[in-house]
């Protein structure tokens, strides 16, 4: 593949569990000052049905036109394979910097996508999939990429976070009560901050066991076990985290605005 | 890509006849596309037709018989059509034992060795003629060229062997005709260049329906107060009930089937439960067998996780294999696909079903090939093949062999 769409793929940079990620050229009905363009390419054979429900939760999150959101360029059908170009970011994510940041760095970027996850709430939108490597480093401030959308594109199988190349690591950012049937909202994309908040603070998640275990073992331990943050953590920090992943929902966070000042008070 | 793109031809001294030898392609607007035996030439597409001239290509091509009469018969079908009086005007050419069959649709000029034909129709005739000429002339010129009859130097250097290029007219050379300039020969050299099979291969173009490109762009929109959507409520999301075959915190899929209506008990939590539960299937609580039942949406009945760590509830039947979308229940709606593959083939298309009924979760071999095993020590064997017939129950902990794959059920529990 060296293209999709009218854009010439100059790279690969990025590979998830549901495409890749280049780094490309647009066409010339694409705007870009840059030059280049990041476009990620989709996995699933995209349905056109699928494909207009994944463009309405985009477009719901382009509209916000937020200085916390990644800027979008479009998203396309080519054939049977969707993808979504946007602006290419190059200083990496809170999952992979391409310089060091140091703690301070890495809490105000997770309190931006705290302020990020608020405003998708508060106009409607779950993110589903907050996890450090959703997290931009821009030089104006982290930016929360676009919300999870790979799941609604085909109706052949639905995806979880974990994808077929099974990376047991990403089950923590799934609140559990969502495996008990709740519906994704504002709690859950708090649990997952809460979950990134304690990898930006100790530089592990909160089941460090999980990274060892095969896929099946790890999920019966993750459904077994509850969190608790780490013991290193001082007191203010460990209560941040403690109200994000509370097993009752009525203890967390009411929005995650209230997480961003909370964790902007652990910057100053 | 054609032959003169491939670099040096084939020795073809010793190829087989060709039943409509070598084809050159005069340059155009239009669409010149070869099979073995059949030529196809679209003299010009407007872009209104653009859509039409690919059917007639499609009609050459496609499927119901590769003979050169059964080519025939799949365009006097597209020409009996309603729509026919739109085609473009088009000629094919195709082989038949000693014979050479032309069916011409609208007005595209016929030559046989210089003298031209006639039965031209005018331009948006939906009539069509269908001739048949002796194997015997030299040259053959289908549609028109520029630059007068019979004049060599407009056509490209090559011979298409297979596929499509654009050109307005093509020149049929009888086998044995020598060329003007080979594939890759040194200028000025003629050889032979009839249709060998092996060139063909490596000289193929492939025609196929362009992809359709759908672009959304995603500039922000102005407010408009009709999309305006609502914030998410604050506070404890209500639980989603039977939906789907979901991943955890994962959006409804186009196709959801309807929730499932059960009757339970109510914890004190708030949970819904199997009656004959002891106890509360989330808080652990201790249930109150004689308290009064309810009826309400089954909650979802566990968790699949599959060997690579993709993991689902449990709110629907789901069908497993290689290809599940082939299950009936699948294509109706009735149950979810979850694809599970190796490198071998190990399992079948639809292999195995896990059923939701009740409160019970239960296996049912979908007649595969190596057959469904279960395993109940909470780790991987001893196995026990799932027996046909009615399904077999379920407890969390099970695992589940499918071909050389595997899957968990389990439950959680806030304990």
């Amino acid at each position: 593949m060296d293209g999709i769409g009218g854009y010439a793929f100059v790279r690969e940079i990025g590979r998830g569990v549901h495409g890749r990620v280049f780094l490309a050229t647009p066409p010339p009905r694409v705007e870009a000052p840059e030059g280049h363009v990041a476009i990620k390419v989709f996995s699933a054979d995209a349905t056109d049905e699928g494909f207009e429900l994944m463009a309405r939760r985009l477009h719901a999150y382009a509209d916000l036109a937020s200085s916390h959101l990644v800027h979008l360029h479009e998203t396309g059908l080519d054939g049977h394979t969707a993808f979504l170009s946007m602006r290419f970011e190059p200083s990496g994510s809170l999952g992979g910097p391409t310089l060091a940041v140091d703690r301070t760095e890495r809490l105000r970027a997770v309190a931006r996508a705290a302020r990020a996850a608020h405003e998708l709430h508060e106009a409607g939108v779950v993110h589903r999939g907050i996890r450090p490597a959703n997290i931009l480093l821009a030089p104006r401030g982290a930016l929360l990429a676009e919300p999870a959308v790979a799941q609604v594109l085909s109706r052949a199988e639905h995806l979880t976070g974990l994808g077929t190349r099974g990376d047991a690591r990403d089950l923590e950012f799934v609140d559990p009560s969502l495996m008990r049937g709740a519906a994704a909202g504002r709690t859950s994309d708090i649990w997952a901050l809460g979950v990134t908040l304690h990898i930006a603070l100790t530089g592990f998640g909160l089941y460090p066991a999980l990274s060892s275990a095969d896929p099946m073992v790890a999920a019966r331990m993750f459904l077994r076990s509850r969190p608790e943050p780490d013991a290193e953590l001082s007191a203010r920090e460990r209560a941040v985290v403690a109200r994000t992943i509370d097993p009752d929902v009525g203890k967390r966070y009411r929005t995650a605005a209230a997480l961003a000042d909370d964790i902007d008070e652990l910057v100053r | 890509m054609t032959a003169g793109a491939q670099g040096p031809g084939p020795d073809l001294s010793s190829a087989p006849p060709d039943p409509l030898g070598r084809v050159e392609v005069h340059p155009g607007p239009g669409l010149v596309l070869r099979r073995h035996d059949m030529v196809l030439v679209v003299p010009a597409v407007e872009a209104p037709r653009r859509d039409l001239a690919a059917e007639v290509a499609l009609a050459c091509t496609g499927e119901g018989g590769e003979g050169g009469r059964d080519r025939l018969r799949r365009l006097t079908g597209l020409l009996a059509r309603d729509t026919a009086h739109r085609l473009p005007a088009f000629a094919c050419v195709t082989g038949d034992g000693d014979e050479v069959l032309l069916l011409v649709h609208g007005a595209v000029p016929v030559r046989v060795d210089g003298r031209e034909q006639v039965f031209s129709m005018g331009p948006d005739s939906t009539g069509w003629v269908e001739r048949s000429l002796p194997a015997t002339f030299t040259h053959l010129r289908v549609g028109a060229a520029d630059t007068g009859p019979d004049d060599d130097a407009d056509r490209f250097p090559f011979e298409l062997l297979d596929g499509s290029v654009p050109g307005s007219a093509a020149t049929l050379h009888r086998p044995g005709t020598p060329a003007r300039v080979g594939g890759g020969a040194p200028a000025g050299e003629e050889v032979y260049a009839g249709g060998d099979p092996a060139a063909r291969e490596t000289a193929m173009t492939v025609l196929r329906q362009a992809p359709h490109l759908r672009v959304v762009d995603l500039a922000p929109r102005p407010r408009d107060p009709s999309r305006t959507p609502s914030p998410l409520p604050i506070g404890s999301p209500a639980p989603t009930g039977s939906r789907t075959l979901t991943p955890p915190g994962g959006a409804a899929a186009p196709g959801v089937t309807a929730p499932v209506l059960v009757r339970g008990i109510v914890c004190g939590c708030g949970e819904l439960n199997n009656p004959v539960a002891d106890e509360c299937r989330v808080c652990g609580a201790a249930l109150d067998p004689a308290q009064p039942q309810v009826t309400g949406v089954r909650p979802p009945l566990g968790i699949l996780i599959a060997d690579d760590g993709r993991v689902f509830t449990l709110t629907d039947d789901v069908v497993v294999g290689r290809e599940p979308g082939q299950a009936p229940e699948v294509r109706d709606g009735r149950a979810r696909p979850l694809v599970l593959r190796d490198g071998e083939q190990s399992t079948s298309r639809v292999h195995a079903l896990i059923r939701l009924s009740g409160w019970e979760v239960e296996v049912v071999d979908r007649g595969s090939a190596n057959g469904t095993f279960i395993s109940r020590s909470g780790s991987a064997g001893p196995w026990a093949q799932v027996p046909p017939g009615p399904g077999t129950p379920l407890a969390p902990g099970d695992r589940l062999r499918v071909g050389k794959r595997q899957l968990l059920f389990d439950r959680y529990r806030t304990a």
